[in-house]
Parts: C-alpha cells; sequence; structure tokens
C-alpha cells in the first residue's frame, strides 16, 4: 500500500525519485569516518566461506545432491545483506530502520527449465534439503558434481575503504541536518522537507558445478531530499538524490548543499509548469537521465529470455536495422562504482561491454547462462537477480547511446512546438508489441526553437523501433544521471524481480512521439 | 516442507519480545511472519520453471527513551538476536525522540473479532503441487484451441500459506493466516503483418474450490490477445471513458489510496487535503472499507501495528468520510487513528457491466489495461499509457493501444458518470467497472 508507514513513504521516495548518480568516489573526503571496523572485505575468493559457515566441501556435497536427478548444472548462491535507513522530517531524525538478511538459493538447470529453492537456514542439512528441492526439475540420473572447486579472482569494480553500513550513525545525521538546513534555506516557499539516507552492503558467495568458486562485496549508498514549496494557492513537490555502488565518501564536499538546492530548484520550476499539451511533436531529450529511452524502447525487449522465447519483437531482427543509424547502443556493466554495473553477475561470469546496436543495426541480446548456451555464444555478464529469493534472469546494467555528431543547438532548430525532456520518474514496455512509456517529472515546451514555460507529470507514449528510427540528431553531450539510480522491476517466473540499473545519452531528437498531455 | 504451527510462531514471538525487553526497550511491537509457497511454470506442455521456499522474519518496532525504529531479522538464536537488538538499540539511541511515536492505543488493541473469515483452505494449506501440471496443462489446451497457431502459450500455477503472530508490549497477542492460490495465462500471438500481441489472464483466490475453470482461463487469454490484433493509436481528442473492472483498482490506487494516505495529509501533500465531509464525487459513489469480507483476499483481523480492524465508511454518497491514519499519523494530526493501510473496498453496484455501458454508448474509449505512466498524488495531475477499443454508436470500431489517458484526478472524480454491476474479484479493490464524462485522449 503506498505510503502507509513512514518508512514505506521513503522507500517509495527514493524508487520513485530517482535515476543516478554514477560517479567514482569523491576526492577529499571533509573527515575520515571514525570507525572501528576494518577495510571492506576485498571480493574474490573463499573469503565469504566463513561468514556463511560452509566449507568447499559442503558445498561440493550439496551440488552433488542438486544433481542427483540428473541436470546440465547446478549452483548455490550465498547471499549476506545488511542495510540500514535513516530519515529526518520536521527537523529531526525521527525515523531509523535495518534489516539483516542472509541465506542461499539452489538453482539446477535442464536445458532451458529451471528448479530452484532457497533457505534461510545455513546448516548443511537445509542447504542439501532444499538441492533435493531444486532438483525436482529434473527427471535423469546422477551426474557428478565438481571434483574440484576453483576459486576465481574478481575484478573490484565498488572498491570503498570503509562499509556503507558502518558509517557512524552521527555522521551521518549530521549530512542529513546539512540536507535539512539547506533545503530550508534555499527557499522561503519551503514547506515540507524531508531527507533520508539509506545504506547497503552485500556480501555473495557463488559456487557452480563447473568447479568455479567467487565471491563478491558490493556496497550501495543513496542521499535523497525530497521538499514541497508553496507560492499563493499553489504547492508542488520534487526530489533529488545522489548515490551509487560506493560508501558515504561521494557524500563529501558540498553533495549535501547540492542535493537539497537541486530539490528545491526542482519543485519550483514545477510551481511555474503549464498544462502539458496533448498530441503527436517532436521531442528533444536532455542528456543523462532521459536514457530511461533506452531502458523502456529498447533494453527490455533486447533481455535474451524475450528473445530465446520468441516472444520480443527483436527476436528475428538480429542483423536487421532496429534504430537509426545514428544510434549505437551498449550494455556496460563495467563502469566504476555505477549502480548497475557488476564485478560479476549473480552467475558467477564478469562484468562485460556489450555493444547491442551498432550505427543501427542489432548485434546482440543481453544474455544469461541459459541463453547464452541457447544462442551459442559466451554470456554477456547479464544474469541478475533480485536475492537469494530468486533464480537469475538477463537484466541490463548500464545502457548507453553513444555520442553522435551534432550540437545540441542543432537539435532545436526548426522546432516549432515540441517538448524537451529533462527528468523522469518512471516508465514501462510491452515486449512483444513494442509499445513503452516513461513519465517526465519535469521538462519544457519548445516554441519557435526555443524553451518557453515548464511542463510536468506527463507521459510520453510509443512504439520501441518506431521511435529510434525518429532519431534524427544525436549531440555529442554524452551524460549519465547525476541522481541517485532507480530500480528496474521485471516479471519473472516466480515473481517480479527489482534490480539496480542505470543508462545514460547525449541529447537526442526524436521526430515524433505522442505526447499524452491534457492541453 | 516446515508446516506453519501457531503455537510454536506464538513461542517463538514470544521470546522474541521477552529479549528485546532484556536488551532494555521501553516498548515493541513483534510481527512474526511464517509462509511457504510453491510455483510450476509450463510453457507450451513442459515443464520451465519449479519453486519451493519456507520463509520466515520478524518485523520488530522498536521503541527508546522516545525514540522509534523498524528493524527487520531472520535469525532468531539466542546469541545472534540479542546482538542484533544491542545494534538496533546503539542506533536508536543516537535518534531524536519523536513524541509521536507511540505503540495504538489500548483501546484499538481489543476485543479480537469473533469472526471466521475463511481466509484458509486445507487443500492448499498442504498444496496443490502434485496437480499443478495438469492445472498448466488444461489451462494451456484452452488457449491452444482458440488461438492454435499462437507463437507460445505460457501457464503457471502457484499456491501458499502465510501466518502472522503478532505481539506488543502491552499484551497484545494476535494470530492471522491465509492461504493463496493464483493462475495465469499467457498468449503470444502473431497477426499476419507479424506484429506480436500477449494476451493474458489470471484468477486469485484463498480456496482453491473458487478458482476460474483453468480451460476457460486459457482461453480467455487467448481471445484477449486476439482482440487486440491490429490495434493502434486513434485521433488525439477528448473522449468519454470507460475504465474496465479489471482495471479500476489500479485507477483507484491513484486516484484515492495514495492521496488517503495518512503521512500525505499530515505533510500536506494530497489534493484530498481538508476534503473529510466535503462533497467528492456523484452521490452514487459510495465505497466502504470492509475488513471482515469471508475468503476477502484484504481481509483480516488487525492491521500491522496490531489495531484491530473495523469497518469503515471512506466515500458515502460522494461524500469523503476517512483518511487512513495510522497511530503515528493519528499522534501527529491530533485525531484518533483509523488504520494503516485498506483492506477490501466494497462498492455500492450500479445496473451494467462495462462492456454493456460501451454497447450503448454513442461514442466512447473502452480501457481494458493502462500501461505505465504516474500520478501526482499532491496535485492529482495523472497521465497514463492506456489499451483497449473504441466504441462508436455502441458498435466495436477497432482496438486501440499505444494511446495515453491524461486528467486532473479530482476533477475526475466529479466527472464519473455511472458504477458498474461487474466488481473485479481477484483484487481486494473490489470495483466495478467505470464510466466518466470526456478526457483527453492523445494519440496520432
Amino acid at each position: 500500500m503506498y505510503d502507509m508507514t513512514r518508512r514505506d513513504f521513503l522507500k517509495g521516495a527514493a524508487a520513485a525519485g530517482s535515476l543516478l548518480c554514477m560517479s567514482a568516489v569523491l576526492p577529499g573526503c571533509g573527515k575520515a569516518p571514525k570507525v572501528a571496523a576494518g577495510p571492506a572485505p576485498a571480493p574474490g575468493s573463499w573469503e565469504y566461506g566463513p561468514l556463511f559457515g560452509v566449507s568447499a566441501e559442503d558445498c561440493q556435497k550439496v551440488l552433488q545432491e542438486a544433481l542427483k536427478r540428473g541436470g546440465d548444472f547446478a549452483e548455490i548462491y550465498f547471499q549476506n545483506r545488511a542495510s540500514d535507513g535513516l530519515s529526518l522530517e520536521e527537523g529531526i531524525v525521527n525515523d531509523a530502520w535495518a534489516t539483516t538478511d542472509m541465506g542461499a538459493g539452489v538453482r539446477v538447470v535442464v536445458g532451458d527449465q529451471v528448479g530452484y529453492a532457497y533457505t534461510e537456514e545455513l546448516t548443511l542439512e537445509a542447504l542439501l534439503n532444499t538441492a533435493k528441492t531444486a532438483a525436482l526439475i529434473a527427471h535423469g540420473s546422477a551426474v557428478n558434481g565438481p571434483d574440484l572447486l576453483k576459486p576465481v579472482k574478481v575484478e573490484n569494480r565498488f572498491p570503498i575503504t570503509y562499509l556503507p553500513t558502518e558509517w557512524p550513525i552521527a555522521d551521518k545525521m549530521a549530512i542529513l541536518r546539512r540536507v535539512d538546513k539547506a533545503a530550508r534555506a534555499a527557499s522561503a516557499k519551503v514547506e515540507v522537507v524531508i531527507t533520508y539516507m539509506q545504506s547497503t552492503f552485500d556480501q555473495v558467495l557463488i559456487v557452480r558445478s563447473d568447479g568455479l568458486v567467487c565471491s563478491d562485496a558490493r556496497p550501495r549508498v543513496s542521499l535523497g531530499c525530497t521538499v514541497s514549496v508553496r507560492s499563493g494557492e499553489r504547492v508542488e513537490r520534487n526530489s533529488f538524490s545522489l548515490g551509487g555502488r560506493t560508501n558515504q565518501e561521494i557524500f563529501a564536499g558540498d553533495a549535501p548543499e547540492r542535493v537539497a538546492k537541486e530539490a528545491v530548484r526542482r519543485a519550483e520550476i514545477c510551481l511555474e509548469a503549464i498544462t502539458p499539451p496533448a498530441g503527436e511533436m517532436p521531442l528533444v531529450l536532455a542528456p543523462g537521465e532521459s536514457g530511461i529511452l533506452l531502458h523502456e524502447a529498447i533494453g527490455h525487449a533486447l533481455e535474451a529470455d524475450f528473445n530465446r522465447k520468441g516472444v520480443s519483437l527483436f527476436s528475428d531482427k538480429m542483423g536487421q536495422k532496429v534504430a537509426s543509424e545514428l544510434c549505437t547502443i551498449v550494455d556496460d556493466g563495467t563502469i566504476p562504482h555505477a549502480d548497475g554495473s557488476v564485478s560479476v553477475d549473480d552467475e558467477g561470469n564478469p562484468g562485460h561491454r556489450t555493444v547491442l546496436v551498432e550505427n543501427g543495426i542489432l548485434k546482440s541480446y543481453m544474455h544469461d547462462r541459459i541463453s547464452a548456451s541457447h544462442y551459442h555464444v559466451e554470456p554477456t555478464g547479464n544474469g541478475k537477480r533480485q536475492s537469494f529469493r530468486f533464480q537469475p534472469i538477463p537484466r541490463m546494467t548500464n545502457t548507453l547511446l553513444l555520442n553522435g555528431p551534432h550540437n545540441k543547438e542543432e537539435l532545436f532548430a526548426g522546432i516549432a512546438r515540441g517538448i524537451y525532456a529533462i527528468s523522469f520518474t518512471n516508465g514501462s514496455a510491452n515486449i512483444g508489441q513494442g509499445d513503452f512509456v516513461f513519465y517526465i517529472n519535469y521538462g519544457y515546451l519548445i516554441e519557435n526553437g526555443k524553451l518557453t514555460s515548464p511542463i510536468k507529470d506527463v507521459n510520453l507514449v510509443g512504439n520501441g523501433p518506431e521511435i529510434l528510427g525518429r532519431i534524427d540528431r544525436v549531440a555529442n553531450d554524452f551524460a549519465m544521471p547525476e541522481t541517485a539510480s532507480g530500480y528496474c522491476g521485471k516479471h519473472s517466473a516466480g515473481g517480479s524481480q527489482r534490480v539496480s540499473v542505470n543508462f545514460g545519452l547525449p541529447a537526442v531528437r526524436v521526430s515524433k512521439i505522442t505526447v499524452g498531455g491534457r492541453a | 516442507m516446515a508446516i506453519i504451527v501457531k503455537e510454536s510462531m506464538h513461542n517463538e514471538a514470544a521470546f522474541i519480545l521477552k529479549t528485546i525487553k532484556e536488551v532494555g526497550f521501553d516498548a515493541a511491537t513483534v510481527s512474526l511472519e511464517h509462509g511457504r509457497k510453491f510455483v510450476m511454470e509450463t510453457q507450451d506442455g513442459a515443464i520451465k520453471f519449479l519453486k519451493e521456499t519456507n520463509s520466515k522474519s520478524a518485523d520488530l518496532n522498536l521503541f527508546k527513551d522516545g525514540r522509534n525504529g523498524t528493524f527487520v531479522t531472520r535469525d532468531f538464536r539466542p546469541d545472534k538476536l540479542k546482538n542484533f537488538l544491542i545494534k538496533a538499540r546503539e542506533m536508536l539511541v543516537l535518534t531524536d525522540a519523536d513524541p509521536a511515536a507511540t505503540l495504538p492505543p489500548d483501546n484499538r488493541l481489543s476485543p479480537l473479532p469473533d469472526i471466521d473469515l475463511d481466509l484458509i483452505d486445507r487443500e492448499l494449506v498442504n498444496s496443490k503441487k502434485n496437480a499443478a501440471l495438469e492445472i498448466c496443462r488444461q489451462i494451456e489446451a484452452g488457449a491452444r484451441k482458440v488461438a492454435p497457431e499462437a507463437i507460445t502459450v505460457e501457464a503457471s500455477f502457484e499456491d501458499g500459506h502465510y501466518a502472522t503472530e503478532l505481539v506488543n508490549s502491552k499484551g497484545f497477542c494476535g494470530f492471522k493466516e491465509n492461504t493463496v492460490a493464483m493462475v495465469i495465462a499467457k498468449v503470444n500471438i502473431k497477426d499476419k503483418n507479424g506484429k506480436k500481441q500477449l494476451g493474458a489472464d489470471y484468477d486469485f483466490v484463498t480456496h482453491f474450490s473458487d478458482i476460474r475453470d483453468f480451460t476457460e482461463l486459457g482461453a480467455s487469454a487467448a481471445q484477449r490477445g486476439l482482440d487486440m490484433v491490429g490495434a493502434a493509436p486513434i485521433a488525439t481528442g477528448d473522449y468519454p471513458i470507460i475504465v474496465d473492472a479489471r482495471d479500476t483498482h489500479m485507477l483507484l490506487s491513484e486516484m484515492l489510496m495514495r492521496p488517503l494516505a495518512g503521512g500525505q495529509i499530515y505533510r500536506k501533500l494530497s489534493f484530498l487535503q481538508d476534503k473529510i465531509g466535503k462533497k467528492i464525487a456523484p452521490d452514487f459513489l459510495t465505497i466502504r472499507d470492509d475488513p471482515f469480507i469471508k475468503r476477502g483476499t484484504g481481509s483480516e483481523p488487525f492491521d500491522a501495528e496490531g489495531m484491530i480492524n473495523r469497518p469503515m465508511p471512506v466515500i458515502e454518497k460522494g461524500v469523503l468520510k476517512n483518511y487512513y491514519f495510522n497511530t503515528y499519523w493519528a499522534n501527529k494530526m491530533g485525531c484518533e487513528p483509523t488504520t494503516g493501510s485498506p483492506t477490501n473496498w466494497i462498492f455500492d453496484l450500479g445496473s451494467r457491466s462495462g462492456k454493456e455501458m460501451a454497447e450503448k454508448a454513442e461514442k466512447a474509449i473502452y480501457i481494458t489495461d493502462f500501461n505505465g505512466g504516474n500520478s501526482n498524488p499532491l496535485t492529482g495531475d495523472f497521465s497514463k499509457g492506456i489499451t483497449g477499443f473504441l466504441y462508436e454508436n455502441g458498435r466495436l470500431v477497432q482496438p486501440i493501444a499505444n494511446m495515453n489517458l491524461a486528467c486532473n484526478l479530482g476533477q475526475m472524480l466529479l466527472d464519473l458518470e455511472e458504477v458498474g454491476n461487474d466488481p473485479f474479484k481477484c483484487s481486494s479493490i473490489k470495483c466495478p467497472s467505470l464510466r466518466f464524462k470526456t478526457m483527453k485522449v492523445a494519440g496520432k
């Protein structure tokens, strides 16, 4: 339900507010954290075995049990997640929360069939029972598990000095108070200020029946501010956040004040917004957050599970033109500290940069192990899952449109009436039809090539290939969103799964799109 | 598979509460949840996915020196639990005191209603997993009969058993449990132009005997896909709108649930601010929140805080009667709490189904699905993608897709013209089809 508890509200605000910060750790952290905890453990080996209370021999026994009825492949995915959050409202830090979650999922794969079970109890007996349940998908003879487990070193894309969840509470609270103070000082129009910080640290151990063993450490923080502003009878709200797969060092310098001022700035723009127009018109997307276009218009439909089943509109389009020749689109899981990045994905495959579309031609899907096997290609590091309670499926990492040849001014030239979209809240896509929508938080009307009145709260509606084919200008100002990343939900077998993703693009122009306004 | 045992849950919750007191908290609520779930998915006759799980967790709402926080753990071993609570206490005492953070008032913690909500199906307690493959095959057969050329047909069956033991330091002790079963059919169709179209249907019940006929469900999904073949946007304009019953709960969650939430009201971030006792919709709209509907998917004796639920008018003859205030937001507002979240919403019904309305309409867009979009609960601005059908002079003209409906939710409530007689049974929001005056629909 919506906003029925304070905590739910904050979660909703974080998700909706949202789109992302990429950057690596900022230099010049104001002061050293007063933490007793040592450096964050480096991922890459058996270091997490003791954390989960398992030995290599235990894992071999569990994998043997998983393959007792046959199967092509089995894996154990151990996960320990610590999360906490604080929020400040009406001048006081009046809400705190923390969760711990630990467990293991066992997957057995037979062709494209998957058996899955998980346990929150990490005894050998519980793990063996979990493996036995997952094995029910298979109906053959036992195959051997791994004779030897081979720990693999992982390239750590999220190096941090201290764990975000062990950052001192007092220091976290001090940051929140700075955001609150700055928001109230930014404008006399400010009424409500809600500030929050969330910290997460995931530790993952993957043990596969082909012998591969790897562990991974995944930090994440976000700092957000939601404000409402009033001018006479008119009230508007907006949000801004910073974050990424790092720790609180990203909030060094004037970052807290920047979060506050940007939230207020956006809300004040909305105070001036006019009723948005309805109908087909040209669209210019600002660099950064507008990458949601890629995510919805083509990204989901290039996740290979939809294609191997034949249900995506791109399943028979490999090598064909699917976008304007100005479009080269990559999915890049290797960007340091980016929310969509993976050191290894949740199947133990390293993060990868995959060219999806090159000069408008479809070059690759995004694969997990099952789809890579189906298409006889290498996995692309896109096998992701929400937690140990879910099986991995193909998901985007950071989906990017590369720079084009145009100057930004060229994008506005000749537009008599159109939309300039800057910030977004959410979107969705129908995979088979290719129809998609995404919702503008705020932007501007373009009239005779110039930005005029602000607009807000309006949906854009289109069909993926049609809209990508109508991209007739691509600027050379590529950016990823500065805001903290949102989450992407995808329906899958066993329930919807939410993972963090990111995107980016330069400013682009779409010659015509349906704008869902009222004027 | 573990079985939910009320006595052991009670003992475990009591142990957690005792440990909380020992660690030095002043007050607490423990919500201990156990669950089991089974899922099977098939595609074109073969099992593609099988999952069985057990889970348990404890949500702890903890109070110390006027400070409040929520903590979740799944590790109840005495030493681990104690360490977790000590860390929680250390975190909490550094935050600021908030006098509004309290347990619910005593008068809302008893008596527990003496009503059998009939939420447990013994068949589902033990799981119907042995019947799952046959169920999925029947769904697929029904779909194939209607759409033999479908690219793929997918079916799924899921059942579960969930229980909550909620105790607090004021002596409240409540137990609630329910079973669920869900079936889904998805049919992927390619039209003569090669465009793909998904048709889907589902059912969600507390008792297996109430579930729809599986063959009929598959057939319905296939027909829904076939009906949309050739869907395309039509001209931008103002059209009378009918929203099919299966989609009205999505509309209502934006139109009423978000704006009625206590936090939104206290923060003055709702377009329904200061509207209690005021007319916000026509006379024929009456909605009541009823937690005691037998086999209702939203039915429950007490809410997430342990407050005893009770029937509550939401809108009576178009007049707004209540907001959703849990204890915290009620304390902030200086009023009595109602409840934290909606249970079942029951509507006074009209005389026609959505389809009958469309077949009598001079001109209307009959919305059968919303796609993405969002709304602003502060201003009521609303913009969502739609698919459905254009009707003219009572006749179906064409399926439509790739279009957008935009309005102001406050005005949309006032522009309601008719409530149907066909409440959607799969949702706890048992809303029938709704017909509205003209609204802006963007397309070509």
